[in-house]
């Protein structure tokens, strides 16, 4: 039915994309933001030892350059802010709630303002906001959806806590200029001045914004990590009434179980294969875990609940198990760096066994234990121990766990390749193919399986498909199947040229840079491996095999050999990738780089008739 | 304090202190007591599932489905209407509908996809004071385990989305996730609304023969106030609605229909012509504030009614309407002037320059102008012309709906013009020229209406049936020139003029903004500079736009991504008579296709010919006819410079030659090498516009040549 409702929430799902992706990039824009100026005003408390509330003032005056335009400005809120005056020529403020990917309810909403801009002219838009708790002013944004000309912002720190509230700055340019200085009552200000800083631009394969976008981080609402642990800690302290039948259960699943580590990854997958992911985040709920009986009941929860479950059923079998909070890699900052809210955005589980710690995620299904997400891999990891904590980092684990290992076998009929191929999967593709598998509709999955096989390549035909250890506990999947490429040699009177493709994971591509203001993004750090066997029809030899090529560059390894005998010619492939980050700097090399990888995997093999002996 | 003081209090405070957040407990309470209380035997958790390829290997079965409209007339005294409207009484349709599923949930996918449910919240319409129209939704849900334990959901478990603030927070809808679900339960919800519609009409009620998932048992039941009209239409099979009991003097229409297979998703469908469905619009004909066409039914039950009576709707509605005189002002004045510039047009020539300036003054107007409107116009525009032709407004539905003879109401088919036999008609695409054929209309009847709008009271539509064209008549051309870049010759540097023809111009259509069609169009007719429109559009923004759309273009009727685009110039938008084609041209260059052999190259040839449709695994198999817009062929002409020091291989040029033929049409590929230039061409064409499924052998044939094309490589022996 079409409601205001749904009228307003295709706005908003509109509007993010519009304010972000229509390209609103440089100074030549129609819209820009000529001037703005925010002011955050830190209050302290009554006893001048805390921080009581900050108000916010955001003055931002747009300019139409070439023609009409209507502007929407914005700012969010929830439960712990509010919006106190919005205003702008014309417009009269909406409020509505945000929507975000993979939260199914959150108390987020938006104050929109829409105005019209006539060419040559300018119009502000002001809004006035509270941060009521303290805990939850922690990151400004320098980031806008329109060029920025001139923009100052402000923070003023009162005297008395002034020695306490610090700024980390990330991801900072040289449009950024910081400045201190001390206002007529001894307050602190800090002002940063942006200057012609293009618009966010979400562009594909691009990182996090938040890892991208300038910012600030506020912190010392705690003074050190220890208080803001006590904080977080405060929330996982609930009763669970109805523990007991979560410490059944558990004992029920490992009842049969040979060891500790064969309990730990029954009751991990279990977790894992049952509980669905659903995040509820309103209010106190972004912090509190749900008590591991209620996650259990309703058979869903977020990371936080599902830790909740995992901790508690793990726990009643005796093994020592913490809950642990993370930021993952869209967080730029460290607990120890910046001990406030906004250095995690994930919890996990940990289990502590003597000197050794073994991370568990109740939300990567089809990861093995062990095996740990590129997001978390590196990151500091907060976990508690009673009323002391534990940083610890999770370590980087080699690209090798995550590996796509091909075998084929091939012989040529006509123009075709035909023969038997497998694929033995692990880590983190593993975790992907499984996952995608599971999404699609039963009756289309072989569709994806025989898609999977086939890539890249068009007109292949897939039969006899055999899928071994898609289990959620198995380490390993593996796909076999018989395969026919139609049309990958030339079949000539006198010659045959093979075109073998060694690499098909499609991972070293070139880019459009054009316009690209973000770094590139690649897959995850992972191997890939190929063994690809062609029988030599009788008759034929080897004419030309490729020349073996290894390319090392700081992102990855590749090398490519052929081997030949008078029956066969292999080919292994092993690419390995270390680093997945391209800086746009240097974008036009990696696109160089990668169209030498695409030329050498294109190289085609040719036989020619053996030459009759005599 | 009395009781009226009280209560006033209490109403107020309630209105103070109403708790947007919560969800209406009282109502939900209301529905599940009237859901769960009907006797529907059908929906039986444990019923056995027949063991036929209809249910197997599918991720859930619906069991049961229940569908219940029930409708009546509500007319009250109602002080703020009659404050606002004159009229003191409602005259409202007053609607509940219950839809009751019973699913069998096989696996985590079925459970993720039936695990959160939305639900809206109440809501009102209102004008001034008067609220016109009353909403709201109710959602139950329980679940049955396979232990034969039933666990009902309590709602209270729903959170519910706000906007506004303060005293104006409302609700904007409800969201549940259900608990405790898992593989192998059977889910059972129900949604039931209950819409209050003073004077206007409900939106059609669509009852769908064909789900997401297969369903075992479907039931409808239909009870409406015989003082409403209800009409509606079975299409493409859906089973007709028998009468059941007559209870208050309502007599109930209802169907059950059972083992319906899920429903087909794919390529060339037209759904509207394909999956069984039954359509129901329920009409408040007695309403006096809305208007009704003079022959619209005033109460009872029709089923399939005779084309006729929708006609006569429509010669009312046409009859009746009042178009803005600015409009054909304008238009007819912008056409006089034209005509002075050119005493010896043609009257065809006078015509279509009559409806450019008609939808030109219509787009540049800042009111929104319907489709029903803009026929009304371009007839005026043509009297105040004396154009003395044969001119009619008629009415016609494209391949995407349903057939003109099965409307249902005069709001449903597409309005258009006939002036002679030249269909005149604005889809919203700007690269068709005045009175052309436009694929997704040909062989269609339409209903036309002969002669001066405000006779149509008095007379009847003609049938007429728009001609269907040739695939010759709809092509597509792309002629190429390419060689291997001299700096680098791994890139292939491209040359392309792209020229679409016929009805195949619609593909093209997101190449052509309505500024561009504007401009074309004053150039065309020669409108004045201080006359022209100003253009409010960002120039800069749309040609950025416009590159990413060529990127995009280019990607796809090239086949691989350009590696760089040079540059693109569109030298015609096909929307005019002197230029009647969308043509462009662009440069561009691509890599990866020139493969390395030792000395010699191989070149991946096939993919310069553009993507084309692989049909793999599931999708081969296929239940329905195949619904193209209209008879095409497709056309690819390259010219590739062939590198010094290299010649074709003979074999391998000779390879690429494929020639396949059958009823549904041909896929032709041919090679030569003439003069150091290697050319090939191709040639695809689909002779029909509708392929019954009985030919889809036929039809794959030539899709899996085309596609198998694209692995297309010759080689080029070193000399």
């Amino acid at each position: 039915m079409i409601t205001t409702y749904n009228i307003i929430r295709a706005i908003c799902l509109f509007l993010f994309i519009s304010i972000s992706a229509v390209g609103l990039c440089n100074a030549t824009d129609n819209v820009i933001i000529d001037n703005a100026i925010e002011t955050y005003t830190i209050i302290a408390s009554k006893d001048g030892q805390n921080i009581e509330k900050v108000k916010a003032k955001i003055e931002t005056t747009y300019t139409a350059q070439r023609t009409d335009e209507k502007v929407i400005a914005g700012l969010s809120y929830n439960n712990f802010s509010s919006v106190d005056k919005a205003s702008a020529p014309g417009a009269k403020p909406s409020y509505i709630p945000n929507y975000e990917e993979g939260i199914f309810y959150d108390d987020t909403k938006i104050c929109l303002l829409y105005f019209n801009i006539k060419k040559g002219e300018n119009a502000t838009a002001k809004f006035e906001k509270t941060y009521k708790k303290a805990e939850y002013f922690t990151s400004i944004s320098f980031g806008e959806g329109y060029f920025i000309r001139n923009k100052i912002v402000k923070i003023i720190v009162p005297k008395s806590i002034a020695e306490r509230i610090k700024i980390a700055e990330k991801s900072f340019n040289s449009n950024i200029t910081s400045s201190q200085s001390t206002g007529d009552k001894g307050e602190t200000i800090y002002t940063y001045i942006i200057t012609n800083q293009k618009a966010n631009k979400p562009e594909d394969n691009a990182p996090e914004l938040s890892t991208i976008v300038p910012r600030i981080y506020i912190y010392g609402q705690f003074a050190n990590v220890q208080e803001l642990y006590d904080y977080l800690r405060q929330y996982t302290l609930t009763p669970d009434p109805d523990i007991e039948t979560v410490n059944t259960l558990a004992k029920q699943l490992t009842s049969n179980s040979n060891n500790k580590r064969e309990s730990i990854e029954l009751i991990t997958y279990w977790v894992q294969q049952n509980i669905r992911y659903i995040a509820v985040e309103h209010g106190e709920y972004g912090q509190r875990p749900d008590i591991a009986s209620e996650v259990l009941r309703k058979r869903y929860g977020d990371c936080k609940g599902m830790s909740s479950l995992l901790k508690a059923m793990l726990t009643a079998i005796g093994i020592d198990t913490r809950l642990t909070w993370i930021g993952t890699t869209s967080i730029t900052q460290r607990w120890e760096e910046v001990p406030n809210l906004s250095s995690g955005d994930h919890m996990i589980c940990s289990v502590i066994d003597e000197d050794s710690i073994l991370f568990l995620d109740g939300t990567t299904a089809h990861l093995p234990i062990g095996y740990y997400t590129q997001s978390i891999q590196g990151q500091q990891a907060l976990i508690e121990n009673g009323d002391t904590y534990i940083l610890k980092d999770v370590p980087i684990q080699s690209p090798y766990n995550n590996c796509d290992f091909t075998q084929a076998t091939f012989h040529i009929e006509e123009n075709n390749l035909i023969g038997e191929i497998s694929k033995k999967l692990s880590g983190a593709i593993k975790m992907g193919f499984s996952t995608i598998l599971k999404d699609f509709d039963a009756s289309k999955r072989q569709d994806f399986i025989n898609a999977y096989l086939r890539y890249p390549r068009k007109n292949v035909s897939i039969s006899n498909v055999i899928i071994k250890g898609d289990s959620i506990s198995s380490p390993f999947t593996t796909i076999s199947a018989t395969i026919s490429e139609q049309d990958a040699c030339q079949h000539l009177s006198d010659a045959i040229y093979i075109d073998l493709m060694p690499l098909r994971n499609g991972l070293i591509e070139s880019y459009n840079l054009k316009d690209r203001q973000n770094d590139i993004q690649i897959s995850n750090r992972q191997r890939y491996v190929s063994d690809i066997t062609i029988v030599i029809p009788d008759g034929f030899t080897a004419s030309y095999i490729p020349e073996d090529f290894t390319l090392n560059n700081e992102w990855f390894s590749l090398s490519i050999k052929y081997h030949a005998t008078p029956n066969s010619i292999t080919c292994n492939s092993n690419l390995i990738i270390n680093k997945t980050i391209i800086p746009i700097e240097k974008a036009s090399l990696w696109n160089n780089i990668a169209r030498q990888v695409k030329q050498a995997n294109g190289e085609q093999i040719t036989l020619i008739l053996k030459q009759p002996e005599y | 304090m009395n009781k009226f003081i009280l209560s006033i209090i209490f109403i107020g405070l309630g209105i103070g202190s109403s708790n947007a957040a919560t969800y209406d407990e009282k109502f939900f309470k209301k529905a599940a007591e009237i859901v769960w209380a009907m006797e529907l035997p059908d929906f039986n958790p444990t019923v056995e599932i027949p063991d036929t390829s209809l249910y197997d290997g599918e991720s859930a079965i619906i069991l049961a489905a229940y569908t219940g409209v029930n409708i009546k007339l509500s007319e009250r005294f109602n002080l703020s209407k009659f404050s606002s409207t004159g009229k003191e009484f409602t005259s409202a349709t007053d609607a509940k509908i219950t839809t009751r599923i019973m699913i069998k949930l096989n696996d985590s996918k079925a459970v993720e996809e039936y695990s959160e449910f939305d639900i809206d919240s109440k809501d009102k319409e209102s004008i001034s004071n008067y609220s016109y129209q009353y909403t709201n939704s109710a959602f139950g849900a329980r679940i049955h385990k396979p232990s034969g334990e039933i666990i009902n959901v309590d709602c209270k478990e729903a959170f519910t989305v706000t906007s506004g603030k303060g005293r104006k927070e409302k609700a904007e809808e409800h969201k549940i996730a259900i608990p405790g679900l898992e593989p192998g339960d059977v889910l059972e919800y129900f949604y039931y609304d209950e819409t209050w519609l003073d004077e206007f009409d409900l939106d059609p009620i669509i009852f769908t023969f064909a789900q997401r998932y297969p369903i075992i048992t479907y039931k409808i039941e239909c009870n409406i106030d015989p003082t409403l009209t209800l009409e509606y239409r079975n299409l493409n099979g859906a089973p007709l609605l028998y009468g059941g009991p007559v209870k208050d003097g309502i007599r109930t229409l209802e169907v059950t229909a059972i083992h319906l297979a899920k429903r087909e998703f794919g390529n060339w469908m037209s759904p509207a012509r394909q999956i069984p469905y039954i359509k129901m619009r329920v009409l408040n004909n007695n309403s006096t504030l809305t208007y009704r066409p003079k022959s619209a039914r005033r109460g009872g039950i029709f089923c399939s009614l005779p084309i006729k009576h929708y006609f006569d709707d429509i010669s009312y509605i046409l009859h009746d309407f009042d178009p803005p005189v600015k409009i054909v002002s304008r238009a007819t004045k912008i056409t006089k002037k034209y005509i002075g510039k050119h005493p010896n047009l043609t009257q065809r020539q006078i015509i279509d320059a009559a409806w450019l300036a008609t939808v030109y003054s219509a787009l540049i107007d800042e009111g929104t102008h319907s489709n029903i409107a803009l026929s009304t116009y371009f007839p005026d525009v043509l009297k105040k012309l004396k154009i003395k032709n044969d001119i009619g407004i008629g009415v016609i539905n494209s391949i995407k709906d349903v057939p003109i003879t099965e409307i249902l109401h005069w709001k449903d088919p597409d309005y258009m013009n006939m002036v002679g036999d030249s269909c005149y008609i604005f889809t919203g695409d700007f690269c068709f020229k005045p009175g052309e054929h436009i694929g997704e209309y040909e062989g269609e009847e339409a209903a036309v209406f002969w002669g001066d709008r405000k006779e149509f009271d008095q007379i009847s539509a003609v049938m007429i049936q728009l001609p269907t064209s040739r695939a010759s008549q709809n092509t597509f051309r792309t002629d190429i020139n390419a060689s291997l870049n001299l700096d680098d010759n791994n890139i292939i540097d491209i040359n392309r003029t792209v020229t679409f023809k016929g009805a195949v111009k619609s593909v093209a259509s997101k190449l052509i903004d309505s500024g561009r069609y504007i401009k074309r169009i004053e150039d065309f007719l020669e409108i004045e500079e201080k006359d022209r429109h100003k253009l409010k559009n960002d120039s800069v923004k749309i040609k950025e736009k416009h590159e990413k759309i060529f990127r995009a273009e280019a990607e796809s009727i090239i086949g691989v991504e350009p590696r760089d685009i040079l540059s693109y110039n569109i030298t015609e938008i096909g929307a005019t008579p002197d230029e009647p084609n969308v043509t462009y041209n662009m440069a561009c260059n691509v890599d990866g296709l020139v493969k390395r052999a030792g000395k010699d190259l191989v070149l991946s040839i096939g993919k310069l010919f553009g993507n084309q449709t692989e049909i793999t695994g599931s999708k081969r198999e296929r239940k329905s006819a195949i619904v193209l817009e209209s008879p095409s062929q497709n056309r690819y002409v390259l010219n590739f410079t062939i590198p010094d020091g290299y010649i074709v291989n003979e074999t391998s040029l000779s390879m690429v030659n494929k020639n396949i033929i059958n009823e549904c049409g041909a896929f032709y590929a041919q090679a030569k090498v003439s003069d150091n230039i290697l050319t090939i061409q191709i040639n695809e064409r689909y002779l029909h516009y509708v392929i019954p499924i009985e030919k889809w052998d036929k039809f794959l044939e030539i899709i899996d040549a085309r596609a198998a094309f694209s692995n297309t490589s010759i080689v080029l022996n070193h000399k």
